[in-house]
Order: C-alpha cells, then structure tokens, then sequence
C-alpha cells in the first residue's frame, strides 16, 4: 500500500468515526446550549438503547428493524430521564444538573450491568453490512457507507426542522436568550424535553451503528463516547448545530490520524489525545469553530 | 472573627478525644477494620479538598481521582525498597532507582506533582466561565489512566504497584485529614477565601472588587490538588498497593457522592458525607456476591454499590440539593454561634443560592 493510499484509508476511517462523534455531539450541544447543562448520561443512553436493540437483532430482524428499535429505546429512555430526573431541576443551578447527570450515568451503566451481564455483546452480524468493497484502495464495509448516508440524512433532517418549524426556531430563540425567549410565550420546559427526545434519537443511531460496527458492547461503551462527543462540540463551538457536526468530523479525523501515524508506543494513549485536544482547544480557542466563549476575564 | 472562650476549651478537647479514641484503635483493632478506619481518613481529606474546590470556589473538578493517582503513584515510587525498584519499575533514571525517599517528603512531593498537574490543567480552563472544568479534568482522569496502564515499566500497568512500604499508620492519616480540615478551614475565612466565595457568587462583581478572578480560582484548585496528591499518597502506603482501578471513573462518583451527600460548601458536611460513603458500601457488598440471606436466596447483584452511589446522587440532588449539612457547618454551642455574627451566616447561605443560578440562565 502507498503512503498516500494509507492516507486515504485513515482519512475514510476518520470521516465514519467523526460522523459517529458528531450524532452524539448534536444533543449534548444543544442542551449545552438551552440548559448550561453538560450532560453526562448522554452516552449512557446511546448505551441503553443499543442494549434494548440487541435483542432484536438476535431474533433475526433486519437492519433497519433493529435501528429503528434502537432509536425508539434512546428515545424513550432519554425521555423518560428528562421528565423525571431533569424536568425537576431545571430551574436549579447548573451544578445540580450536572450532579444527576452523573447519577443518571453510573445508575443507567449499573443497572445494565444487574441486569445482563458483563460479557461484551454484539448484534447478530449482518451479511450486507460487513459485505466489504474498495475504492481507490481504500478498504470499507457497507456499515461505513451507511453510517457517513445516514448521518447525513439525519442531520439534515435536523437542520430542516431547526430552522423551519416553529418549534424548531423556538429551541434556536431559547439558546440565544433563554429569558427574552420565555417572556416571548415559549414554553421552556417543552422544548427543552423535545431536544432531549432529538438528542437521545440521534445517539440511538450512533449507538446501533457503534454495535454493529465495533460489535464490542458493554454497559460501559457509552459513558467515554458520550464525553468525547462533548470534546467535539467544544471544538465545533458548543451551542451551535452546524459546530457539533463539523466538531465530531474533526475529533474523529484527528483521533485516527493520530493512532494511525504515531509510533505504536505513542498510539496507545489513544483516549489521552482527545482529551489534550480539548485542553488544547480550551486554551487557545475556547469559543470552538462557530460558538461564542464566556469568558471569566476578558 | 472573635473566638468564643467556649471554642477556646472545646477545640483541645475535641482534638483529645480524637487523640485518645486513635490510639485505642490502633492498639485494640485488628487489620480490617483499621483498614476501613484508614480508608475513611482518606476519604475524608478527599472530600474536604474537593470541598474546598468545588463548593467555596465553585469549580467543579472530576478529577481529584487523577490527582490523587499522580501523588500517590509519586510517593510510592519516592519510597519503594531499593531492592525491588531495579526489576519492577526499571524505566526510572540510574539516581532515583537508588533512593528511598522517607514517608514525609514523599508525601510532600506526591502532592507538588499534583499540584503541577493541576496548574497545567487549571491554567487554560479556569480562565472560562460554565463547567468546562469538569469536562477538562474528566479528561484528566482519562489521561492519568491511561498513562498508568501504559507505561508498564513505571508504574507495572494495570498490575498494579504492589509491595509499596506500610508506612501510612492512623496518626499519620488522620493528623493529615486533620491538617487539610484545619488548612481549608482557615483558608475559607480568610480573606482570600472570601474572594474565592465571591468569585463563585458573582464573578463581576468580585473583579469589579478588585479580586483576580482568575489567579485566584487557579491558587484555589493548586491547593486542593496538593491535598489530594497527599491524600493519594497516603493510600498507597495504607493498602500497600496501586491499581489504576482505584482511580478510575467509579472513584470520580464515589468522590463526588461524598461532597454533595454532605453538602457543597460545608466542611463538616465533607466529614459526614465520607463517613456514609465508606461505611455504607461494607454492608453492601456482601449483597453483589449473592447467596442467601434471611432465607431468600438473591443472584449475584453486580454492580450494587454504583447503583446506590447512583441513587444518592440522583436523589440528594432531587429533594435535597444542598444535601445533609447545606452551607452550614457543626459549631461548638451556641455561645459560638452568637460570637461568629449573624452576617457572615446569611451572607453565606443567600450567596449559597442565589449567585450562579442566575449567572447559569
């Protein structure tokens, strides 16, 4: 293989990874963006949901199915947590969320845990998925084609209905000013719970593709994707939509590039790297790509 | 603050007691629960310094887990047998493989590398308002652990560096948990600290006042980095051995659970806090291996002690937020309390409230 097929195969697995990071981005920006909340149980969720999908898949159903189902699991689950861990504390400080947050994560990770068992799962393996192919000697699966399509679709999906239903510009009104927004008659409590439900939607596709991808599932997969996807809206600018998206591709590209060219000693601080990015990020640019930064001291 | 001839007595008193009720036990008890008794010192000096950090100084740091690991993995090396040093952790300079370095500079120098770790941190983060510092010292946590897991021939990766000297008694425990009570304490009504608790209310209007905001945050977080270096050290030489799992994400909850089951803001919620939290998990635990009890026979139930941990987290912060002692801390009489003023009290509980939920919207 030449160095510049190499490259293109890093670049290849970087894009997937990134598209990955950025379906997880986009919820937590956006509650970063209405709530100051960092939500720690984001990942947990895609988690929950990949594990309620799991079955499915092992009675046979077909792709689709099992992302469907996987989908619906994040949903309800991520729902069922905003109207009752969430909802209460919503006017309270932003540490008091970010408490539960952490809460919710280590009771959804334990209670998985109770519940399976800590064997590593995967679903039923799916023959069109793994089916490989090459381009340009570029070497892929189908899942990969499919994570890049459908990722795609979704966030467009996403983007449409931010910027052209009504509820949609009421989320991007609450996340400009959430107080002017309130006294214009929004209900904060409501758009904030369908931003969650979209949130947790969009980390239920990355967690079925996660499982059929990596096919190594355990109640503690979702728990440091979910906190890297959070580096990734950092990067893109948290709060802004298009900023978790390009955010997720960057930390993917930048994660693989950097296992994939430094020495093998060097490439297993793999999880260390995406963390001194953000303390990297935070130093240099702390408003992301397209965010705007608080600072303490101008 | 004017001290009350009732504290006068009562400190010395107290400090006897505990003296007294020290060297009883570690005469009288056996290894387990002098074990457990140490442990709870430990705990109790992380959460007090996580306290000072997160409670007076509202920076909310995951990662007093990572510093601990940084000076406990320090200490132990400082202090290792020579003898073993050369094959179990060879990597280390020709000079330091010849040394053992006593408990208390050891210790001492755990925490300074701490310390550093957390200016290296701090400094770019603390500058920002929100809870980027959360995010950022989580990733500390990563990075420690995986550091530790790596680099095999520094720290015998995920082995764990067992064989550290048992050089961490009660005394010096508790006369370290005592230290951080009395240095944080002291701290905290000082000027600095009133700074500190500006800051954490209403950034503007402390720098407005003339505070820097963000030197004084950074000093802040060095502080409690240093007492969970020491505090890390300590632990190496009660249990004779490091794993990274003792530092892992299941630390940050644990420690976290501590603080907020006190109350943030509270040192003598911190002590409370760090009692429940490590006595609690000695009755559950025989629950997760399964078996029988009082005639039901219950499955093997992983996981349990997180489940609780995750169910304190939850609930404190649903029907109780500013968990069991608030902002309020255990005074000696009520001679003392009239001594103190009431303005510093409600200063302190109105500025607990009202300051950052409206900075948060």
């Amino acid at each position: 293989m030449s160095a510049f097929t190499v490259f293109l195969q890093q670049l290849a697995n970087g894009l997937v990874l990134g598209f990955l990071y950025g379906l997880i981005a986009i919820g937590l920006s956006m509650i970063y963006g209405l709530l100051r909340m960092i939500n720690f149980a984001h990942g947990d969720v895609l988690m929950v949901g990949v594990f309620m999908a799991l079955p499915v898949s092992w009675m046979g159903a077909p792709f689709p199915i099992v992302l469907l189902a996987g989908i619906l699991a994040a949903t309800a689950v991520g729902g069922l947590i905003q109207w009752s861990i969430y909802r209460p504390l919503i006017r309270s400080r932003d540490v008091t969320l970010l408490v539960a947050s952490l809460g919710v994560s280590l009771l959804l990770q334990n209670l998985v845990l109770m519940l399976t068992s800590p064997q590593p799962k995967r679903p039923e393996p799916d023959p069109f998925l793994d089916a490989p192919f090459q381009i340009g000697g570029v070497f892929l699966r189908n899942v990969d084609l499919m994570i890049v399509a459908l990722a795609v679709a979704f966030v467009i999906g996403t983007h449409w209905f931010l910027q052209k239903t009504r509820p949609g510009l009421a989320i991007r009104a609450l996340s400009q000013d959430l107080s002017a927004a309130r006294m214009m008659g929004i209900r904060v409590p409501r758009m904030v719970f369908i931003c969650f439900l979209i949130g947790s939607a969009l980390a239920g596709v990355a967690g079925v593709f996660i499982g059929y991808k990596y096919g190594h599932l355990t109640p503690y997969s979702g728990f440091l994707p979910g906190v890297k996807a959070f580096v990734a809206a950092v990067i893109g600018g948290i709060g802004s939509f298009p900023g978790a998206v390009v955010g997720g591709i960057i930390l993917g590209l930048l994660e693989v590039f950097l296992v994939g060219y430094l020495p093998d000693q060097l490439a297993q601080f793999r999880d260390a790297y995406v963390f001194l990015v953000l303390i990297l990020v935070l130093l240099i640019r702390p408003s992301g790509l397209f965010g705007r930064a608080e600072f303490v001291k101008a | 603050m004017r001290m009350a001839r009732a504290r006068k007595a009562a400190v010395p008193i107290a400090v006897l007691a505990l003296l007294a009720a020290l060297w009883l036990a570690q005469t009288q008890l056996n290894a387990f629960y002098l074990q457990v008794l140490g442990l709870l010192g430990i705990n109790i000096m992380l959460t007090v310094t996580l306290n000072f950090a997160a409670g007076y100084g509202g920076m909310f740091s995951l990662g007093h887990p990572a510093f601990a690991a940084i000076g406990g993995y320090t200490a132990a090396v400082l202090t290792y047998p020579v003898a073993m040093k050369g094959f179990r952790i060879p990597a280390y300079p020709e000079w330091l493989l010849q040394i053992a370095v006593p408990f208390l500079p050891a210790l001492l120098l755990g925490g300074l590398a701490a310390s550093i770790a957390a200016v290296l941190v701090g400094w770019p983060v603390l500058r920002l308002r929100g809870h980027y510092l959360a995010v950022a010292t989580l990733g500390l946590t990563v990075i420690v652990q995986v550091s530790i897991v790596n680099l095999v021939d520094y720290t015998r990766g995920a082995l764990g560096l067992s064989g550290i000297p048992n050089y961490a008694n009660l005394w010096w425990i508790y006369g370290f948990a005592l230290l951080t009570i009395y240095v944080v304490h002291r701290l905290v009504h000082s000027r600095f600290g009133r700074a500190l608790r500006a800051v954490r209310d209403d950034y503007v209007a402390a720098q407005m006042s003339g505070v820097n905001v963000a030197r004084t945050r950074l000093i802040a977080f060095t502080i409690s980095a240093f007492f969970a270096g020491v505090a890390g050290g300590l632990l190496g030489h009660l249990l004779r051995i490091l794993t990274p799992g003792q530092f892992s994400f299941n630390a940050v909850f644990i420690g976290v659970a501590m603080m907020i089951l006190g109350g943030m803001g509270s040192i003598t919620g911190s002590v409370i806090g760090a009692l429940i939290m490590t006595i609690l998990p000695q009755f559950i635990i025989p629950f997760e291996r399964g078996g029988s009890f009082l005639g039901f026979e219950l499955p093997a139930l992983h996981g349990l002690t997180q489940i609780v941990t995750a169910l304190i987290l939850i609930i404190v912060m649903l029907i109780r937020p500013e968990g069991i002692a608030g902002s309020k801390e255990l005074t000696l009489g009520p001679r003392l309390r009239r001594a103190r003023g009431p303005s510093e009290r409600t200063m302190q509980t109105s500025g607990q409230t009202s300051g950052s939920e409206v900075e948060a919207k």
